[in-house]
């Protein structure tokens, strides 16, 4: 590009120039040969750039509405549901009422606010209560002399259990600690004795904000250890008699489901050379299966690996002794990226 | 008056493609990489609320984070590329004619090739622009710099493309056809 006004070319294709520099420069062009090559392939690259379109796969992008909008807690779509109640009926009453009665809606506003907020206090007063059990309401906090209520659904947390006491946190094999004894089967000081024998344990509902629920067979063999019966479990019970392609995909995917599932699972103190090795023999395979899939036009098992293998590779590419916050980033890529769920729509579609 | 959450999904629908294609064409060829900052993008925003942005900029918010989250994941892939070398060297690629391998690089896998070369700042600007439509000014926000360095960047992408695209095979069929 010889001529020294070439970069106004760039700038009239975008419409960026003023109106009197825009003239000028057009005027230029008719006379100015390196101008007008430039212009014309600059167009020339638009058009290249407008033929590559955007069209996602219709699958990918509905299943990451659906994660999305499954992200925020219950309780919050409610509240929200219910805020947008009020403003539609208040935004009705609006429309009819005649102007004059602006004064009597911004009542109703009032009104409606105050209504919904009354609301709002009671329903996480009721949330509190149940974390808190009946010692809270009873004010004791403590120990009790009848049986407690099982918990529901949304609070499953021990009897006895008072804000005061530590957060739960989550366990190494992925389980919480809201996967406590059951309730309804003594006092608060049976129940924390039963605790710290390691006693019979039931398991309750935990709450996974933020986390998408895996599948089922993902889920049943979560915190098992990695052995010849976690594969057996992981699998179905009935395998019809499939194409070899599709077998060979569906036990790759379930041995990297083992893999990433010991790497989840790992201590800090934990050493990852086994699964630094194991990622390592593993991204061979997904590479030469993902290339078939893609091949073959399989696109959910295409996808599967594909979200797979960078796993695979940060994994085999981390150090010796890796450093906390580096496996940390992994994991938490694993979870956003859904990985598991993905890895089973895959094994899912493998047996298809 | 729809629920937030139909609001949400009106602009996902909308704008999930773009920003796809936005993110595909700016890490390079990663589409599972561009899906999943993509999805990483809408979640912050889901969860920030769409109406705690001011009318029209939801939009630009959503790009500005989705770069920002992209410029991780190409650091990352960075990485990545050591070990990712040395496996696609051992398995060496497929075997494909060259008629084939041409007609693979047209669209889609030329624009790629090409927009590789260019420094991530400049390959963003240039796609803001042809893509996206976005004026200097919007396109400045996004990446948070100056509308200066906007006309630059993109000026200079357009020239390194023009250099090199020239070069590209089938240039004087492409230039002829324009």
């Amino acid at each position: 590009m010889n001529c020294d006004r070439t970069e106004q070319v760039s700038l009239l294709v975008d419409g960026e120039l003023p109106r009197a520099e825009a003239a000028s420069i057009e005027a230029h062009l008719a006379g100015c040969d390196d101008c007008r090559a430039a212009r014309d392939e600059f167009l020339s690259l638009r058009r290249q750039f407008n033929s590559y379109g955007a069209h996602p796969d219709p699958a990918v992008q509905r299943r990451a509405l659906e994660t999305i909008l499954s992200s925020k807690p219950a309780a919050s779509r409610a509240e929200a549901a219910e805020a947008d109640r009020g403003a539609r009926l208040l935004a009705a009453l609006g429309a009819t009422l005649p102007r004059p009665a602006a004064a009597v809606s911004f009542a109703l506003v009032v009104l409606a606010t105050f209504v919904g907020l009354g609301v709002y206090v009671n329903s996480r007063r009721q949330v509190q209560t149940a974390h808190q059990g009946p010692g809270a309401q009873n004010g004791d906090g403590g120990a009790r002399t009848t049986a407690s209520p099982a918990p529901t659904a949304a609070s499953p947390t021990p009897p006895g259990h008072t804000p005061d006491a530590p957060a739960a946190g989550r366990r190494r094999d992925g389980g919480s600690d809201f996967d406590h004894p059951a309730v309804g089967q003594g006092t608060t000081a049976d129940a924390g004795s039963r605790r710290r024998r390691g006693g019979p344990r039931a398991r309750h509902p935990r709450p996974r904000p933020l986390i998408p629920d895996e599948s089922p067979a993902v889920a049943s063999a979560a915190g098992a250890s990695h052995d010849a019966n976690v594969t057996a479990a992981a699998a179905p019970t009935e395998r019809r008699e499939l194409p070899r392609a599709g077998l060979d995909a569906a036990r790759h995917v379930e041995q990297a489901q083992l893999l990433l599932r010991s790497f989840r699972n790992a201590r800090a103190t934990d050493d990852l050379a086994y699964e630094r090795a194991r990622s390592r023999r593993l991204l061979y395979r997904n590479i030469v299966l993902r290339r078939e899939a893609a091949g073959k036009g399989d696109p959910v098992i295409a996808t599967a690996l594909g979200r797979l293998e960078p796993i695979l590779l940060d994994i085999a590419n981390l150090p010796d002794k890796p450093a906390g916050r580096d496996v940390g980033s992994i994991r938490e890529r694993m979870r956003k990226k859904n990985l598991m769920v993905t890895l089973q729509a895959g094994i899912n579609s493998s047996r298809q | 008056m729809k629920s937030e959450d139909d609001e949400f999904a009106r602009f996902f629908d909308q704008f999930y493609p773009s920003l796809c294609r936005f993110l595909e064409c700016l890490l390079a060829g990663g589409l599972a990489a561009a899906e999943d900052v993509a999805q990483e993008s809408f979640l912050r925003l889901y969860h920030k609320g769409l109406g705690s942005l001011p009318e029209g900029e939801a939009r630009f918010w959503l790009f500005r984070v989705a770069r920002n989250l992209a410029l991780n994941e190409l650091d990352r892939g960075q990485m990545r590329r050591r070990l990712f070398d040395r496996v696609a060297a051992a398995f060496g690629s497929r075997a494909v004619s060259p008629e084939r391998e041409y007609e693979a690089a047209e669209r889609r896998g030329m624009i790629l090739d090409l927009l590789k070369l260019l420094p991530e700042r400049q390959r963003a600007a240039l796609l803001l622009r042809e893509h996206e439509e976005m004026s200097y000014r919007e396109i400045a926000g996004v990446l948070g710099v100056s509308e200066a360095k906007v006309k630059v960047d993109i000026f200079r992408a357009r020239g390194a493309l023009r250099e090199r695209w020239g070069r590209a095979p089938g240039a004087a069929a492409r230039r002829a056809g324009k």
